[in-house]
């Protein structure tokens, strides 16, 4: 009974050992590996952000001023519609 | 007899001079265009209240404010036409006022007329970085019997595209040529209401002392206009999604 008992006590240590260390070498890992990269990522995404920021708000532009009849030149003054919001918000906002 | 000789005599000489005066008719048609202030009325009243984001509505206001005109002129002789914008852009590249009302005025497109060999074309380069030059297709006009005066001239209204278009032509003026590749009409157009702006004639000169010569449009890629749609229809997919 002893023995058992002794023997179940050690394999309950055992585990937990195994499972401290198990926990620091993820954290560990995790931190060597994810966070440089979510800063990048971070910065990445900041960027992109102002570029389509301005490609939403240039489509909406773009779409709420095209003429709504039946065009000469199919859609092609809507692109260039579109062309002429995104400069404008580029160069005042991400430039 | 003799007297009826000398009177068919006259007849003939005057009909041959109407004959020649209206084929070698010639002139320049000099246009202007703003924000149609029915369309500014409509931003206001309704469309600019549904935008949410804050930067579009500070946008469109650069644009539906934007109160100085973009010039444009319509040159034309020997039943052929060439309309194109005059105004040059300003180096600003913010200022979106201007840059918006030129492109809705036809920006640097060419737009090119020929009622002898029924062929009407469009010079564009700035939709998607090349120039191509495709068919302007006919659009069918509503005639009307409603008129005004423009310039001195009774002007008839006609409306395309389920009256989202309106044309005022005089009959006066035997050219069916108007801006922005508009054509089809019993007469010049002197004023076009065409999406959120309108053009309106501001100098009409008839038979000008200079020689006026219509060019065909060279300078870029003929294509069918079914191509031109596929390519700017791709292009659009880029930008827009399906």
């Amino acid at each position: 009974m002893g023995f058992k008992f002794y023997k179940m006590k050690r394999l309950i240590l055992s585990l937990v050992f195994l499972l401290a260390v198990g926990v620091s070498f993820i954290n560990a890992s995790s931190n060597d590996e994810v966070l440089p990269n979510s800063k990048e990522a971070i910065e990445v995404v900041e960027e992109f952000g102002c570029a389509s920021d301005c490609v939403q708000a240039s489509r909406e532009g773009a779409l709420a001023f095209a003429e709504d009849h039946e065009d000469r030149s199919p859609e092609g003054e809507l692109m260039q519609l579109y062309g002429n919001f995104y400069t404008a918000c580029y160069s005042a906002n991400c430039a | 007899m003799r007297l009826l000789k000398i009177y068919l005599a006259i007849l003939l000489f005057f009909t041959t001079s109407i004959f020649v005066s209206q084929t070698n008719f010639y002139g320049i048609i000099e246009y202007e265009s703003k924000i149609n202030g029915k369309k500014l009325d409509e931003y206001l009243s309704k469309k600019r209240s549904e935008i949410k984001n804050n930067y579009v509505v500070k946008s469109l206001d650069k644009v539906f404010f934007y109160t100085k005109g973009i010039k444009s002129k319509l040159i034309f002789t020997d039943r052929k036409g060439l309309f194109i914008v005059e105004d040059k852009l300003s180096l600003d590249i913010q200022d979106l006022g201007q840059r918006i009302n030129y492109t809705s005025a036809g920006g640097t497109k060419e737009y090119y007329y020929d009622d002898n060999n029924k062929t009407y074309l469009i010079k564009e380069c700035d939709a998607v970085g090349e120039c191509f030059i495709f068919p302007n297709k006919f659009l069918k006009w509503q005639l009307t019997q409603e008129t005004k005066k423009i310039n001195g001239y009774i002007s008839y209204k006609a409306t395309r595209s389920n009256g989202k278009v309106i044309a005022w032509y005089t009959p006066k003026i035997p050219i069916s040529f108007g801006p922005k590749g508009e054509y089809g009409l019993p007469g010049l157009i002197l004023e076009l209401a065409i999406g959120k702006i309108i053009f309106k004639a501001k100098k009409i000169v008839l038979n000008p002392k200079q020689k006026i010569i219509v060019e065909e449009l060279k300078g870029g890629e003929f294509v069918t206009f079914e191509e031109y749609k596929k390519i700017i229809a791709k292009a659009k997919k880029k930008v827009f999604g399906n």
